[in-house]
């Protein structure tokens, strides 16, 4: 059993108060921090211990407040309280809980980078933590941990609270400089950064609670102990909220890297009635959505972006089988429709836009062709955009319409939500989902399917080969598209993965094609596969009727996603 | 500094009318175009007067999930007898859903003024009404 860190003093009574923070060790690491070091120092063990930023995007601290500027100007620090990302209520639970913790975190982090004001920016929501930051400010200030040089070191630090006004995008940090100065709350361009033109274009360090709340254990207990917690490169305790469908909903804290199916099962206690889960948000509402199968998954910054997705805040929903796709694709838009700013046309009108398609699909009026508008959308906001927010509402849309079409189709189809129909909601499942308490990747293999290669690039046949083989089936290959005709013919694979341009005479699509004109030949389901294309690619190939393929990715496949697809089509 | 001033307006005022917004310019040496122009973009700002007890109800994913966000939507429009957005007639109520309040391990939730309610159920939103009904 992991012992809390950051959550070590959230259960004691009046833990919110400084003499329950005093009586447990606090202002310890403070007082540590200005007399055994230099601001150079704190920036190297914060360096050394590799703490990453808490808010969602994992960026290392020690460089940041390596990247504000040494020169004596006046520099800012802003505590980023704004936490608005759906699923996530850890910094809530900071700054009600132990907010002396937070100003300790925080006021470490200014000596060490020589700003002399802070800001608490906090959530306009957040009525009860605006109380608990004004009221612990307060008391540090009469403490003399706040204010003029603090604990006779000569350094000075005011801090002051500042409420935000229900605007999720002012958690982005330039957005938030830009409420703090007074304006409409739009993202600046970056860069510069607010390390070098920040608040009144001063050099500013903008970090999340959590982040903060890491410093002091990291002064007291030094850098090895810290970084020794976690995984290589994601180090220290994490807080996360899980919600959705499990028995015990809350905060847990844990080591970065603890496998997803422990949070689940061993700490929130499994799914209510034992139902199967479907899938999985990791990290907040714009990470891309975790299936089933990928329950194992470390929870930490690499192993969530190698599954596909990523760590945001540490945010997991869990949706159990009964849980309708569709519908949470539309509340999901419905979040970001409503946030989104107004000043890029791309992600105002898009996002308006994708969630009208989604409202009619799960209400029943959802049309052919509605999956294609809904990529082709997608396709317009991604990466045009001025700010993060497009991509966040796209990430999550893509994730569940690669991963539940069959679910969409199956509301066009019957012209309404399965799961509200009386009838058995049965969609035909891509592929098996979820399992019980303790189901295992060998559990939903498939064994013996045969699976024929037919690709002239030695390299991906032989990492093809092993991700395959590994879950159980059965691999044969060829580097030439005539040698792989007549294999299909031999073998009778149950699937071929055909590389489109090759080398040799016959390509992949050539093969494509002979193969539609043999009738045993021609329903056998085809993974087209190529490096040098992109998505938009597919679509000249679905103009010629010859060439058949049932699926198409692009190279590299990484393994999950290969055997998802696998899956899917045998 | 704007944020803090156009909050104490509204409670001065009850909700942003015109002459708030005026007031807060006169203050900070803004025009009113420019008062406007920030505070539009938050929305968290009254526009109009509001009834004495603002409610909001979550209508996010985790509070959904935890089967009745929805549906504690429904029962207080039917129960107060107003849409979402609107006041009833004896300026009492005003009904709001309002996206992710970060209390989503204890879903489903309801904001009233400045009160956080927690787990609720359909019973004890009907306790709360009717208490403030009274009180």
């Amino acid at each position: 059993m992991f012992e809390p860190i950051l959550l070590k003093r959230a259960s004691l009574p009046r833990s919110e108060s400084i003499d329950v923070y005093l009586a447990n060790g606090g202002y310890r690491a403070l007082e540590k921090a200005l007399r055994e070091y230099r601001p150079d120092g704190l920036i190297e063990l914060i360096r050394d211990s590799k703490l990453r930023g808490r808010g969602g995007a994992g960026f290392p601290a020690g460089l940041k407040w390596g990247f504000m500027p040494k020169e004596d100007v006046q520099k800012y620090l802003c505590v980023n309280t704004d936490e608005g990302e759906p699923g996530t209520f850890k910094d809530r639970v900071l700054v009600e809980k132990d907010p002396h913790q937070v100003i300790e975190g925080a006021t470490i982090a200014a000596y060490a980078v020589g700003a002399t004001r802070a800001f608490v920016y906090i959530r306009g929501e957040f009525f009860l933590g605006v109380k608990r930051w004004v009221k612990a400010i307060a008391d540090a200030y009469a403490h003399g941990y706040l204010g003029e040089n603090i604990l006779d070191s000569g350094f000075d630090l005011d801090m002051t609270v500042h409420r935000g006004a229900g605007a999720y995008i002012c958690g982005e940090e330039t957005a938030m400089i830009e409420s703090l100065e007074g304006r409409r709350g739009e993202p600046r361009l970056k860069p510069p950064y607010p390390a070098q033109v920040g608040y009144l274009g001063q050099p500013t360090l903008v970090h999340n609670v959590e982040t903060l709340a890491n410093v002091p254990h990291i002064v007291l207990n030094g850098a090895d102990w810290y970084a020794a917690i976690g995984t290589q490169n994601s180090t220290g305790p994490k807080i996360f909220c899980v919600s959705g469908c499990v028995y015990r909903r809350g905060v847990y804290e844990l080591p970065l890297g603890t496998p997803l199916s422990t949070i689940i099962y061993d700490y929130a206690g499994g799914v209510p009635g034992d139902k199967r889960i479907k899938a999985i948000i990791p990290g907040g509402a714009s990470t891309p959505f975790l299936t089933a199968d990928q329950i194992d998954v470390p929870m930490d910054f690499e192993s969530l972006a190698a599954a596909g997705s990523a760590l945001g805040t540490g945010a997991i929903v869990v949706l159990d089988q009964d849980t309708c796709m569709v519908d949470v694709a539309r509340r999901t838009a419905r979040f970001f429709a409503h946030e989104s700013c107004g000043r890029c046309t791309p992600c105002r009108v898009g996002s308006q836009r994708i969630l009208a398609i989604l409202e009619g699909i799960e209400v029943g009026r959802g049309q052919p062709g509605d999956i294609e508008r809904l990529q082709s959308l997608c396709d317009g906001i991604q990466g045009h955009t001025f700010c993060p927010l497009g991509d966040a509402l796209v990430a999550p849309i893509r994730s569940s319409l690669a991963h539940f079409a069959d679910e969409y189709w199956d509301h066009i189809e019957r012209r309404a939500c399965p799961f509200l129909l009386e009838e058995a909601p049965l969609i035909r499942a891509a592929y098996p989902v979820g399992g019980t308490a303790r189901e295992t990747k060998e559990d939903l293999a498939v064994t013996a399917r045969k699976i024929l290669v037919v690709d002239d690039d030695p390299d991906f046949v032989e990492v093809t080969r092993i991700v395959l083989e590994s879950a159980g089936y059965e691999v044969i290959s060829s580097a030439d598209g005539g040698e792989g005709l007549s294999k299909v013919r031999q073998e009778k694979p149950d699937l071929v993965i055909l590389d489109v341009i090759m080398r040799t005479v016959l390509d992949g699509l050539h093969v494509s094609q002979e193969m539609a004109k043999d009738p045993e030949q021609c329903t056998i389901p085809i993974l087209m596969v190529t490096s040098i294309a992109n998505r938009d690619y597919a679509t000249l190939f679905l103009t010629d009727d010859q060439v058949r393929f049932d699926d198409f990715a692009c190279k590299p496949i990484a393994p999950d996603d290969l055997l998802r697809r696998v899956k899917a089509l045998i | 500094m704007l944020l803090t001033a156009l909050y104490v307006a509204e409670h001065q005022h009850g909700y942003l009318s015109p002459e708030a917004i005026e007031r807060v310019g006169e203050r900070l040496g803004m025009s009113t175009t420019e008062v406007y122009e920030a505070a539009s973009f938050y929305s968290m700002y009254k526009w109009k007067p509001t009834g004495r007890y603002t409610i909001q109800v979550c209508e996010g994913l985790s509070c959904h999930l935890a089967g009745g966000a929805e549906s504690l939507v429904d029962y207080l429009r039917r129960k107060l007898g107003v849409d979402p957005g609107e006041t009833t007639p004896d300026g009492l109520f005003t009904l709001l859903t309002v996206q992710c309040l970060a209390s989503c391990g204890s879903s489903p939730v309801m904001r009233i003024n400045d009160t956080l309610y927690e787990n609720l159920t359909l019973d004890q939103a009907d306790m709360i009404l009717d208490e403030l009904r009274g009180g």
